[in-house]
């Protein structure tokens, strides 16, 4: 039977089904368990940077290389006709995936992913467009969370820091609002959670509540989502003053139960102090290590009718 | 005095000339009809145009209602013109008699009509790529706007404010 993601655009995590968010976590188990080096046999995928991310563009070009595939692309728009002419993306995008079997792009324009979907003959994975969607960080949050949790159903999350601009944890939110999640939220109120996520809690009967400090979500939660609170957002007082009330360490952590896992989309500038990557409830990095399984499976599923 | 005028005399109602030929657009929401004016630019047509601003209606207590000769409205200005006035009722005439009446339905997408408010949408960098937003109605029945690119959500309202047109809330 053909799988439901063949040959399809993965653009935004709101497209996803529980169906398919299942099937993506199952190829990633299958894959992290027994590797396959035939996946994308004579494949080539482009992975085009308009916008830089080390990560997420490595993670990427490791899942395609084991999955036996090729990549072409760039890491920035820097010294691309695009950044150095002015060629528009229609026009970019239209000639390089006549190249290619699947474009990867990520781009800091909103929509750019969509756009590309729009006009491409070949499938696009969309890899962060602007502050939009990023759903392979999704999948790789999603697949972190069953991992630790053996999972995903009635997960106890908080998600701490800016949750206004950050994408990570709305997409998070919408993709655990599929399997009754309860969402602790904890954040100061001009980074709070956007009105529109906090409807779609609301419309899926999801239990929410605003929580003033990290120490009375620590004891409650199976996931504790740490994000970055970015300075450039704030006066230097006010982020003094914000940084100390959102900061993990370790001797916070004596009050987590015992399966409490500690994810963050990183990069980790300051809010989570070294002292708490030894800590066993810490899982950041194993997280973004996930990345590349979660990406195998996309790339896997999009690529192929059976696996 | 033509008949139709004779007949809304007769009711104690509105007195506007008739016209011949053209469209009335009835029971629009008060406020919405300066916006259709500005989005058909009907202001600066040389043509012949009748206007009124909240109006007495049975069925919404306040109305607008524009009544403009010789223009009829494509399929696609109809959806156009549902989005600023989803209640309203059109009436087109020839030889001074309705010939054809529906009432407007709000569309579920609008492809063209409206520029996306969040600035950083790629719809404003890339000319090719024609902002389309997906419609439908919230459960407090406020009117919202999906970009189909970004997947910003706007309230009409704030679609129509950012598009340099007014919303019925500044009324």
């Amino acid at each position: 039977m053909t799988n439901p993601l063949f040959q399809k655009d993965i653009i935004s995590i709101s497209e996803f089904t529980k169906e398919h968010i299942e099937l993506v976590l199952k190829t990633a188990r299958e894959l992290k368990a027994h590797p396959r080096n035939d996946l994308l046999k004579d494949k080539l995928i482009g992975v085009t940077f308009f916008e830089g991310s080390t990560r997420t563009r490595l993670s990427f070009e490791t899942a395609i290389h084991r999955l036996g595939g090729q990549v072409i692309g760039f890491p920035d728009a820097a010294n691309t006709s695009l950044g150095k002419k002015g060629e528009t993306l229609m026009d970019s995008i239209r000639i390089i995936t006549s190249y290619v079997d699947a474009l990867v792009i990520r781009h800091n324009r909103e929509g750019a992913a969509r756009l590309a979907a729009d006009i491409a003959p070949v499938p696009i994975i969309n890899a962060g467009d602007g502050a939009n969607q990023h759903p392979s960080q999704t999948m790789l949050d999603l697949f972190s969370i069953y991992e630790t949790q053996g999972r995903l159903d009635h997960i106890k999350i908080a998600f701490v820091g800016d949750l206004k601009y950050g994408r990570t944890v709305h997409s998070l939110a919408e993709a655990l609002s599929l399997y009754n999640a309860e969402i602790f939220l904890v954040a100061p109120e001009s980074l709070a959670m956007p009105k529109y996520i906090l409807d779609i809690l609301d419309e899926r009967g999801i239990k929410y509540s605003f929580c003033k400090t990290l120490e009375e979500v620590i004891p409650q939660v199976d996931i504790l989502y740490m994000t970055r609170v970015q300075k450039e957002r704030f006066d230097e007082t006010e982020y003094q003053n914000l940084r100390s009330k959102f900061i993990l360490t370790s001797d916070m952590l004596d009050t987590a139960s015992e399966n409490m896992k500690i994810l963050h989309p990183l990069p980790r500038i300051d809010e989570i102090t070294t002292d708490v990557d030894s800590n066993p409830h810490a899982y950041y990095f194993k997280q973004a290590a996930n990345g590349v399984f979660a990406r195998e499976a996309l790339l896997a599923l999009v690529m192929n009718k059976e696996i | 005095m033509t008949a139709e005028n004779q007949k809304e005399l007769s009711k104690g109602k509105l007195m506007v000339e008739a016209i011949a030929n053209g469209t009335v657009i009835d029971h629009i929401a008060p406020g919405q009809a300066i916006n259709i004016l500005r989005m058909f630019k009907f202001l600066s047509r040389n043509t012949e145009l009748t206007v009124g601003f909240n109006l007495r209606s049975g069925a919404l207590g306040k109305k607008d209602l524009i009544k403009i000769a010789d223009v009829t409205f494509s399929p696609s200005q109809t959806e156009q013109l549902a989005i600023l006035a989803p209640n309203a009722t059109v009436n087109e005439i020839k030889d001074y008699k309705v010939v054809d009446k529906y009432n407007l339905r709000l569309p579920h997408e609008t492809v063209g009509d409206f520029a996306c408010p969040n600035s950083n949408c790629v719809t404003h960098i890339e000319k090719g790529a024609t902002p389309r937003f997906i419609i439908r109605t919230d459960k407090d029945g406020t009117v919202m706007m999906r970009c189909h690119y970004c997947e910003r959500e706007f309230s009409r309202d704030t679609v129509l404010r950012y598009n340099g047109l007014e919303s019925a809330a500044d009324k």
